[in-house]
This record gives C-alpha cells, structure tokens and sequence, in this order.
C-alpha cells in the first residue's frame, strides 16, 4: 500500500518537473563568465552588480572574473585564454587596445544584437558610444566605464599659493603659473601630468587640444611630430626641467605624494576621483582639462568597452542581457557613483535618484561632463605594430622629460620610428 | 668489475618523465615559434625563417637590453654571494638561539612577497616624500630620483636584487656551514688563527660546493630578473632597465609578436646556457684537479 | 677569567652588529608592516615618516571583501605539497647525478640546467596549453604537476650529494652494505640540513608565486594568497592599507613555521653525527 503510494508520488513529481521543464521554468540558468580589471572597492561595486543581475532573473548566471594588471593584464589573460578556447562571455578591454580585440579576437559585434532586437542606444552621449566604434563604422562594444581627463586641485596648497580654488586654471599657460607658486622649497611640486598612462592618453589629449592629431588622416604616416606635438612635449619638459614643478616620478608614486599633500594638482582620469577622495585629508576640485588658449579642446575618452565574444548563441544572448543590464542607466550610474568614471548616459546624468543628486553633493564629479562632447577617439595607430608605437613615443617622452635629448628631438626620432612601423 | 647498473636510470626516470610530460614540448614549440610569425590567437601563422632574430639583432632596443641584463647580473651576483657568506659565517657564530633568530629575521626579505616589496621599494624610493630621501635629506644629502633616472634606476632594482639575493643565498650558506665538521675549527683555533683566519682557511674553502650552485644559480636568476623590473620602472627611463626577460615579456604579450618574443628567449637560452655550462665545468675541473 | 669575559663581549658585539644590521635590511619590511595601518599624514619633514594615524581599516577590508583563510588553508596545501614532491624527485635524481658515473650523465645535467634557465614568460603560454589538453586546468593538479621536477632542487642537492666523502661509502661497502643500505644509512642522515634549506627555500617560493597560479586557476575558492596582494587595484591604483595589510599578513604564516622549523636545523645536525 504504501509503496504503491510513494511510487505514485515519484511518478506524479517526475510528471510534473518534465511539463515544468518543457516550460521552461526549471531549466537551469546559462552560465557566464565576465571578466574585469577592477579590484578592491571598485571590484565590490562589480561584485554588487554582478549579484543584483543574478538575483534580479533566473536564466542567466553570471560569475566575475578579476584579473590584475589592468587593460594589459586583461590582454594577457584573454590571449592565454583563446590558445585554450576558454575565453569569456563579456569581458572589458580598454579602448587602447579596440584595434587588437576587433582585428583579433572572436568577438560578436553589438551592433548585430542592437540590430536585431531593435535595442535603443540613443541614451549613451553619442561621443562615449562612438568609442566602441570601430574604424568600419561599425559598433563593436558598448561603454561600460569611461572617463576623460580632468585636472585635480588640492584646495588647501592652492589657497595657500594665494589662488583661488573655485577658479582652477584654464589655459595651459595659467596651471603652468599656477604650479610654479605651488611649488616650494621644502620639497612640494607644484603639479604632475600622469604621461606614463598606456596608449600614450594624456599626450593624445595634449597634441589635440594644441590643434594637432597623432595620426594622418589618411592613416599612412603619424601627425605627433608636428608643432603640436612639439610644443606639448616642450611644455612638459619646461615644468620637469625648467620651472621644476613637476616631478619625475610614475603613477604609483605620484598619486600617493599627491594624497600625502606633496603635489598640488594632478592631471589625469576622473577615474581617479573617488580614489583621491578617499585616501587624501584635504578637499579636491576638480577643474576641466585645461586649453591652449588657441584651440579648442579635444580629450580622448578613456577607460573601457564591454564586448561579446563568440560562443553558443545562448551564451551570447546571455552575454548581452548582461551587458545591457552593466550599461543600463542604473548600472552606468552604479558604476560612476562606486569607481569614478562618468556615466554614459544622458537618463543617468539627469534622474536624480540615480546621477543628479549626487553629481550636486559632490561638485567634483560633474567636470567630467562638462567636456563630453569634446571626446574624440583614443588612438590606436595602424598596422600590426601599432602598440609598438605607444612604447616608441613613450621612449622619447621619458628621454625628454629626463634630460636625455630634446624635446624637438625626441618628437622628431619617435616620428621617424613610428612612420617606419606604419608602411 | 664493475657491471653497469641501471640504478641511476631508476633514479632519474620520475624526473625525466615530468621534464618529458611538461618541459620538452613547450620547449620545443616555443623554439619553432621562434621561426614563426604569429599572435597567438589569429589561425594564421606564417613561418619566416630567421626574420625574427634578424629583426631582434638589428632592434637597438635588444641591444641596450642584452648590456643592461648583463650589467644587472654582474652587480648583483657578487654582492649577492659574498654578502650571504659572510653574514651566514657571522650568524653562526652568535650562539644558538641567537642564531635561530638571526636567520629568520635575515630570511624574511624573501618571505614576503616580491609583489609587495617590490611596491614598498618604489615608494621608499619615491623622490617626492619616499623615507630613502627624506632621512638623507635629515643628512644633508640631496637624494636622487631614484627610479627615474637612468643611472639610478639601475642601481635601485640592483639593491633590491642584492637584498633578495643575500637573503635568498644566506640559507644555502648555513646549510652549508652546518656540514662542516666543527674538528677542523678546533684544529685551527689550536694552530691560532682567529675568525676571519678561521673564515678563509676553512668555511669558505669548505663550502666551494655550495658557492658553486650559488654563483650559477643567482647568474641565472639575475638574467630572469623581471618581477622588479615590471613593478618598479617598466623597464625605463626610456630603455635604461629594460632587460631581455622584459623584451620576451613585452613583444609577447604588448606587441603581440610571438615569433620576437620566442626569438629572444631563445638567445637568452643559448647565452646563460653557455655561461652556466662554463663555470660548472671550469670549477669543477679545477676542483678534481686539486687535491682532496 | 679574562678569557671568558673577552669572548662573552665578542658574543654580545655580534649580536648587536646583528641586530643593528637587522633593522637596516629590514627597513622596507617595517615599512610594510606600519603603514597597514595608516597612510602618510602630515606630509614634509620627519613626521612623513609615520602613518598619520592607527586604523585597522585596511585589515577589516582583507577579511571582509576576500576570503582570507580559506587562500591561507589553499597556500598551505600547495606549497606543502608542491615542496615535497618537488623534494622527493630532486633528491632521487640529484642522488643519480652525485653518485654515479653513467654515461649521457654530464648531457642529461646540461639539459636540467636549460630548464632552469629558459625564462618563465616564454614557456607560459605553451605549458598551458599543454595541461589544458591534459584537463588539468583550474585544478591544484595544473598548477602543482608541471613544476614537480625541479633544476633548482636538482643542482643544489646534487652539489651537497657530492660532497659526502667517498671513504665513508667505501667502507660501508666494506661492512656490506647494499645500494639500500648506503643511501639509508650513510646519505640520508648527512642530507638533512640541505634537505631542510631546500624545502624552506621552495615553500617560501611557492607561497608567494602568483603568476602561474593565477593563470591556471579560475575559482576564487582554489585560489591561493598571492592574489590577495594584487586584488586591492583599480587601472592601477593602489589601495595601500588593505595590500600592506595582506602582505603582512600573508608573512606571518611563514615566519612561524619557520621558527618551529629551526628546531629541527639543529636537531638535523645532532643526528647527522656531526657535532655542533
């Protein structure tokens, strides 16, 4: 009696998990990989996303890779990776590198999938979108974190200059004023460009807002070593060299000294704002990035694409369910509200439970805003060598910097160079 | 009559067989690619020859390499083995449980790891606000920039070398000293020879056999040196601490140049090689010569 | 009298020059250890030189954002086991190579040094393909197996195994006894300090390596302590409190068993015979 019982209760559940398959609701979650460059606290706000999209629907189950090293350290896993055909679902990749990942990598253009289901990117500040686009025209990634360049003043050393930190510099000329009277004798510099950043990004925003560009138009040569490019390479040299009121150091050490209160401004990502705001004492401004008084400004966009890479086509449905929900307005915002950069779309920026009320608690953040229609794209010079390029102009900055050549020299010998990668 | 025994094969055979598993396809693959060119993903790869060492040798970049890997191997090993003699010899000598201490206190450079060591140095020796520079400026010195400067930078990732290296070689050495028959101290100490006499004529004498294995396996690690490299100066300024582990590492994995890269770790292989297979045999050949 | 009193002043001289060397060479270590618990506060001058305050931030961060203990319990596991197997099949070959003449013999120890000398980065990609065809990636298996033979553990053992004098062997054979007995009775007990130095060396290697780990292992929960150093970064920066913190806490483990080994140094040598 009994047994007949139980036999009919399996039987019944059995039934009912097969019609409950059949349907769809007990199937299991597609699993996904994505893989980041964020760590510590910004790697906490991927991790939260990461777990409000898993528990938020039930089809798609996404675990988060984080690799160190940054956009290279990604590089680097993602060509371990593919010679084992274990890539990822979605990974980032930072816009230095978009040539390399669209000529090389097994990737599933968005614009296939905004085709096809008709999906609106009109939201996304056009400039942000178009870094993701590739020299085809066609839309390969979507922006997940993005930054421009902005110049950061500690307000405290800069009162104490007798400036006024609610007017922050606006020509390249007056920040050069500026850091010579912040610059004292008991050891303080008075400012520090990060020109280490890969990609040569901050000298490409440098060259363009004096008017010139880093590549031809025609693709066939480089445009760096023309006056543009020499008069920012001058510039920096005169603040190392000359006024001594930029310090000769890397990244690592600048950005520490500059929280210690020993650098009075900083040029570099807004990514780095929520960074300094932790970790320095004294309040930050922020200002924009600044001009060369005859030029308009043009900033590359910084920071990086969320791609798809190609696999089964759930997985990739998968995949760009995700990365729809990290580009979403509330993912944009949870992104540049938890790390820095700014988010990328104009919803985000003008809801105020999502961008608005913060943008106005924290005044810094907003600089970066102010400049997005002045994004061009990060460069990425032709050929197969063309991340041989970066190093090659980086070279000749540091032996400029250094004291090791001149910068009209140094210019000169990096075109030269880089002109024979480029045939 | 001795008949041939095939013991030592026995012995050998799990070593041989990992090596067989795990080392000589890589090795050989990464050899081929040497021939090759190719980025590791793309299904096409062309073979070209001897392109690839041809570029490297006409890269002046490979050159300022191969000068700063050899300058960088000759500053640090020497310091690096007599430092660790002499400070083991000392250590021994400060009693027992002194002694304890004392190595684990000297060890320690190289328990923690280089990861975030070699992030401390970079910011010791950071010129804005780094301790190194500060207390010598308490001293009136003006410091360098250390990391920056092309000379400088160069002695900094040889300090940190150093101070890996004694540490590193400082066990070995106490190992060593261990071995010996404390007699042969006894015996001198009766002829009167005090320490440092001590020292010459007996512990380092005594330990050739682990001045050997120290003085070819720190030149063959001062030619990997890339941890330091990568953390503290990127192999600049401009090209001045670029080393040839950094080239294989960055044609590989920046330049997406697999056949380069291959090339070059190729060239280190046949040099260190060279140079390790010479010492051995000069030392050893010398030793069998001398009287045991 | 006066000769006791002259060599306890030796002694004592020793120690100090010791102890003053100590926190020279230990500087960068004291470094680490202090400013886990602050930053750089007032910045200029002495007062550079320590951290603006005592927070215990950067530890709470490590023990609540990673999981600690469970990387500390993972490294433990795979040095261990990466040490003494790595131990095993080097005193089995370097014993090969100290005790026996055979021929190819001075070949096969050129070819073990080549494996040493071949640098990492270009063997990485391709050893990984080859445990990925043998399904051993994110596994303990991929990360522990293709290091097992060692040119390190090979050459330093085969140094030591060649000095043990050739008179004690002799005579042993002399006594009669076998292969069994020679290695059991006369080599072993006179391998113990190298031995010991050997597997301190390659624990202290295998705890701190990240970047073969790192690269075979995809599961935060196999994953060994070195990536809790590289975790506290964001496109480069660095947060200092909580990567100091678990450097320094990834130190201690070490400098304990270390200790605890120290016994066995000197015991090693008690029953080696030779005396102290």
């Amino acid at each position: 009696m009994r047994a007949r019982n139980r036999l009919l209760g399996a039987a019944a559940i059995a039934a009912a998990m097969s019609a409950a398959s059949t349907a769809g609701a007990w199937a299991a979650p597609v699993e996904i990989k994505f893989m980041h460059i964020h760590g510590g606290l910004s790697g906490e706000v991927v991790n939260q996303l990461v777990s409000e999209y898993n528990a938020s629907q039930s089809k798609v189950k996404v675990t988060a890779m984080y690799v160190e090293g940054s956009y290279e350290g990604v590089l680097e896993k993602l060509q371990a990776l593919a010679a084992v055909n274990q890539l990822p679902d979605v990974t980032q990749s930072g816009y230095q590198y978009l040539s390399f990942m669209v000529e090389n990598m097994p990737l599933v253009p968005v614009q296939k999938l905004i085709d096809k289901e008709k999906y609106d990117t009109s939201d996304f500040f056009p400039k942000v979108l178009a870094l993701g686009r590739y020299k085809d025209g066609v839309q390969y990634g979507l922006p997940v974190a993005v930054s421009n360049p902005v110049l950061y003043i500690n307000k405290e050393l800069y009162r104490k200059a007798g400036l006024d930190p609610n007017t922050p510099p606006r020509t390249f000329d007056e920040l050069r004023a500026a850091a010579k009277k912040m610059t004292t004798a008991d050891g303080r510099y008075g400012v520090y460009f990060d020109y280490r950043i890969t990609g040569n990004w901050l000298f490409q925003a440098m060259v363009e807002t004096f008017g010139g560009d880093m590549v031809a138009a025609d693709g066939k040569s480089v445009a760096f070593d023309g006056e543009a490019g020499r008069r920012v390479l001058r510039y920096w040299t005169d603040l190392v060299q000359v006024d001594k009121s930029m310090p000769l150091i890397d990244a690592t050490q600048a950005t520490r000294s500059f929280n210690a209160g020993q650098i009075g401004m900083y040029v570099t990502t807004t990514a780095s704002l929520r960074g300094f705001q932790k970790e320095a004492k004294f309040e930050i401004a922020t200002g924009k990035f600044p001009l060369d008084g005859k030029h308009p400004r043009r900033v590359p966009g910084g920071g990086n694409n969320g791609f798809v890479l190609k696999s089964t086509p759930e997985r990739e449905a998968a995949a760009w369910d995700f990365l729809k929900y990290i580009t979403s307005p509330a993912g944009t915002s949870a992104i540049a509200k938890g790390m820095g950069y700014m988010a990328t779309r104009k919803s985000a920026v003008e809801t105020p439970a999502l961008m608005g009320d913060y943008l106005k608690q924290n005044p810094p953040a907003y600089t970066t805003y102010t400049q997005v229609d002045d994004m061009t794209m990060w460069n990425n010079f032709p050929g197969k060598g063309g991340t041989r390029i970066f190093k090659i102009v980086q070279d000749n900055i540091q032996a400029a910097l250094g004291g090791q050549k001149t910068p009209d020299q140094a210019i000169k010998d990096a075109g030269i160079e880089a002109n024979r990668l480029i045939r | 009559m001795r008949r041939p025994s095939s013991l030592p094969y026995l012995f050998l055979f799990p070593a041989l067989a990992l090596y067989a598993a795990f080392f000589i396809a890589p090795l050989f693959f990464a050899g081929s690619l040497s021939f090759s060119q190719w980025n590791l993903i793309s299904p096409k790869k062309e073979f070209v020859g001897l392109d690839n060492y041809a570029a490297l040798f006409e890269d002046p970049v490979f050159w300022i390499s191969l000068r700063n890997t050899v300058v960088y191997a000759v500053a640090t090993v020497f310091p690096s083995m007599a430092g660790a003699l002499v400070l083991a010899a000392v250590i021994e000598r400060s009693g027992k449980r002194a002694r304890a201490v004392f190595r684990t206190l000297f060890f320690l450079p190289v328990i923690a790891s280089l990861a975030v060591t070699g992030l401390v140095w970079a910011m010791l020796l950071n010129p804005v606000g780094g301790h190194f520079n500060i207390i010598l400026g308490m001293l009136g010195i003006r410091g360098p920039n250390w990391l920056n400067d092309p000379f400088w930078a160069m002695a900094s990732l040889v300090m940190v070398g150093v101070w890996r290296g004694v540490s590193y070689n400082l066990i070995l050495y106490i190992a060593g000293i261990q071995g010996i028959d404390s007699q042969y101290y006894e015996a001198a100490r009766i002829d009167g020879a005090g320490a440092t006499g001590q020292f010459f004529h007996i512990t380092v004498p005594l330990l050739s056999h682990v001045s050997l294995f120290v003085l070819v396996v720190s030149v063959i690690q001062s030619f990997q040196v890339f941890a330091t490299v990568n953390i503290m100066t990127k192999g600049g300024p401009n090209n001045a601490t670029n080393v040839l582990v950094y080239q294989v590492y960055q044609e590989a994995f920046q330049f997406f140049d697999i056949g380069r890269s291959s090339a070059a770790a190729v060239v280190m292989l046949v040099l260190v090689l060279a140079v390790a297979i010479a010492q051995i045999r000069m030392i050893e050949s010398s030793e069998s010569s001398m009287a045991r | 009298m006066r000769h006791k009193t002259i060599r306890r002043l030796k002694l004592f001289g020793v120690r100090i020059f010791l102890a003053l060397l100590a926190c020279l060479v230990l500087y960068p270590l004291l470094w680490m250890a202090l400013f886990s618990f602050g930053n750089p506060g007032i910045s200029g001058g002495a007062a550079a030189l320590l951290p603006g305050s005592l927070a215990l931030g950067g530890y709470r961060a490590v023990f609540e954002t990673t999981p600690f203990f469970l990387w500390l319990r993972n490294s433990f596991a795979v040095a261990s086991i990466q040490t003494a197997l790595q131990v095993l099949v080097g005193y089995l070959a370097a014993y090969a190579f100290a005790r026996f003449p055979f021929p190819g013999r001075s070949a096969l120890f050129y070819f073990v040094l080549a494996t040493m000398v071949i640098p990492a980065q270009a063997l990485m990609i391709p050893m990984f393909v080859t445990i990925n065809s043998l399904k051993m990636i994110n596994t303990w298996a991929g990360v522990i197996v293709p290091f097992i033979a060692s040119g390190y553990a090979i050459f330093m053992l085969r140094q030591f195994l060649r000095e043990v004098p050739q008179a004690l062997v002799d005579s042993a054979k002399v006594d009669g006894c076998d292969e069994g007995g020679i290695l059991w009775h006369i080599y072993l007990p006179l391998s113990i300090p190298p031995v010991a130095a050997l597997a301190v060396i390659l624990f202290v290697n295998h705890w701190n390596e990240y970047y073969w780990p790192l690269l075979v292992l995809n599961e935060e929960a196999s994953m060994t302590l070195p990536i809790a150093l590289v975790r506290f970064k964001n496109e480069g920066i660095i947060e200092w409190m909580p990567t100091l913190a678990a450097a320094t806490l990834a130190t201690a483990p070490v400098v304990a068993i270390f200790l605890a080994t120290q016994k066995s140094f000197v015991e090693g040598f008690a029953a080696s015979g030779i005396k102290g």
